[in-house]
């Protein structure tokens, strides 16, 4: 689990939790109820942290750099909720095999609300300093603009094709972890300053996911049903059964997927990756042909790449 | 979707072999690999089918033999399939030729780059020639071959 963290540091639960789906097809473990939950409410957090960097280096990027310090700010309460809960501000190692390391800590619920409400106040700030400033939204409109055709054709996932005009988000599409329980929105791009796809829809999009993921939070966490955080604890000596699996979920930058193959044996045949940003990555040279260099940085900061992820 | 496989099964008699893929509902068609160009263009063109996104390509070495699997999803009808093909492992360092499907599915571009460096894939009839060598560090071979030898050379 600790070398799966390392995939995406930013995003580290998506990959325990992509990587602890497939592990568990195989063996057959049913995870309980309040583990599903428990691995949901950090995604999301996860989710949350993820795309404030991602405003971060945006703000950053366009030269608002006060606002990038305002917005790091909030980003540390999400990853002081990690340290609260998994020990870890980065790397949680937190997933297991059939649920998750330790129960809900003390007066975590409590500090998710609060967070919560506080983040949500200022994302409204960060509305009227970024998306109501003709500066930020002059550097983003009508920049770097994606056709859905395109999105399609190079295979990207995520909030960059969403911001083209994809419904598609696997928690809808194919719920796992008990997102069919909860009731969300999937923002899409409507080219509000300028059009479809282009770098601004891909801010709005991140922007209204957070909005989403803090709502979906605050359900989450009143609504965490009672019984095991675990369904058994694995020895040093576990073995997983001969067989395959395919798992897939929704990471902040799109779809994520881990194909484990096992013989029986001790070490697993293969374990591959299949992460959003290496299929995204596809699309720069389409995208940057023409692109003047002032724009360069603003437009690969909208897509929101991890070099992480591609030379994994 | 086992009604429209039979469709598959009609269009290429004796060729195709359907059963679920691991543990899951998902449906997992085996092909031989002189079949594969063939049958994967027919799943992306036929109405019924129109698998528009590859969204993985793996490969893994065991019992001797490379298998390749393409999960195959359509957006326009919402579903899909894992198509899978087997060769025989090369042995050491020896390259393998396999048909590239960058012509119909053109996301398989970074997964084939990724296959051929780490499994010595030369993937036949691509329209553009890799350009992404990962930089691994100075050694021969194939790291991701059950044949390679971990030496002191290899530095991650």
């Amino acid at each position: 689990m600790i070398a799966v963290d390392r995939l995406e540091p930013e995003s580290a639960l998506a990959s325990e939790l992509a990587f602890c789906i497939a592990v568990e097809e195989i063996c057959n473990i049913q995870v309980p109820r309040r583990a599903q939950v428990i691995r949901l409410i950090l995604c999301e957090l996860g989710r949350v942290g993820s795309h404030l960097n991602f405003l971060a280096r945006l703000a950053l990027a366009t030269g608002f750099e006060t606002v990038s310090h305002y917005i790091l700010r909030e980003r540390e309460l999400v990853l002081d909720l990690f340290e609260l809960m998994t020990g870890r501000r980065f790397n949680p190692n937190f997933f297991r095999f059939g649920g998750v390391a330790a129960d809900i800590t003390e007066g975590f619920i409590e500090r998710i609300h609060e967070a919560t409400r506080l983040i949500e106040i200022r994302l409204r700030e960060y509305h009227a300093l970024m998306i109501e400033n003709r500066a930020f939204v002059d550097r983003l409109a009508w920049q770097g603009i994606l056709s859905a055709e395109s999105a399609v054709l190079k295979g990207l996932t995520g909030p960059s094709a969403r911001a083209s005009g994809s419904r598609f988000d696997l928690r809808k599409a194919e719920p796992y972890s008990g997102y069919d329980q909860f009731d969300f929105r999937v923002p899409i791009g409507t080219g509000t300053r300028g059009t479809i796809g282009d770098g601004f829809d891909r801010v709005m999009v991140r922007l209204e996911e957070i909005r989403e993921s803090l709502l979906l939070l605050s359900h989450a966490v009143d609504s965490v049903p009672a019984g095991d955080y675990l369904a058994f604890h694995t020895t040093p000596d576990f073995t997983v059964p001969a067989g395959e699996a395919y798992s897939r979920v929704e990471s902040p930058r799109g779809m994520l997927a881990c194909h484990v193959v096992s013989d029986g044996g001790f070490h697993p045949v293969r374990i591959q990756w299949r992460t959003p940003s290496s299929s995204n990555i596809e699309i720069l040279p389409e995208i940057l042909r023409g692109v003047t260099l002032q724009d360069l940085p603003v437009i690969l900061a909208s897509f929101n790449l991890s070099i992480a992820e591609v030379d994994r | 979707m086992r009604t429209l496989l039979k469709k598959l099964e009609t269009a290429f008699p004796s060729v195709v072999h359907v059963k679920n893929f691991g543990r899951s509902e998902q449906l997992l068609i085996e092909v031989g690999a002189d079949q594969l160009i063939e049958i994967a263009a027919w799943l992306r063109m036929e109405e019924s089918f129109r698998m528009d996104f590859l969204e993985n390509s793996s490969i893994y070495e065991m019992k001797g033999k490379f298998t390749i699997s393409y999960f195959l999803r359509s957006y326009s009808q919402d579903h899909q399939l894992v198509l899978r093909t087997s060769v025989v492992a090369p042995s050491g360092n020896e390259e393998i030729e396999f048909p590239s499907v960058t012509g119909i599915w053109p996301q398989a571009e970074a997964f084939e780059n990724e296959q051929a460096a780490l499994f010595g894939v030369r993937f036949t009839g691509k329209t553009a020639i890799s350009r992404v060598k990962r930089n691994l560090g100075p050694f021969e071979g194939f790291p991701l071959r059950k044949s390679f030898e971990w030496g002191e050379q290899v530095d991650f």
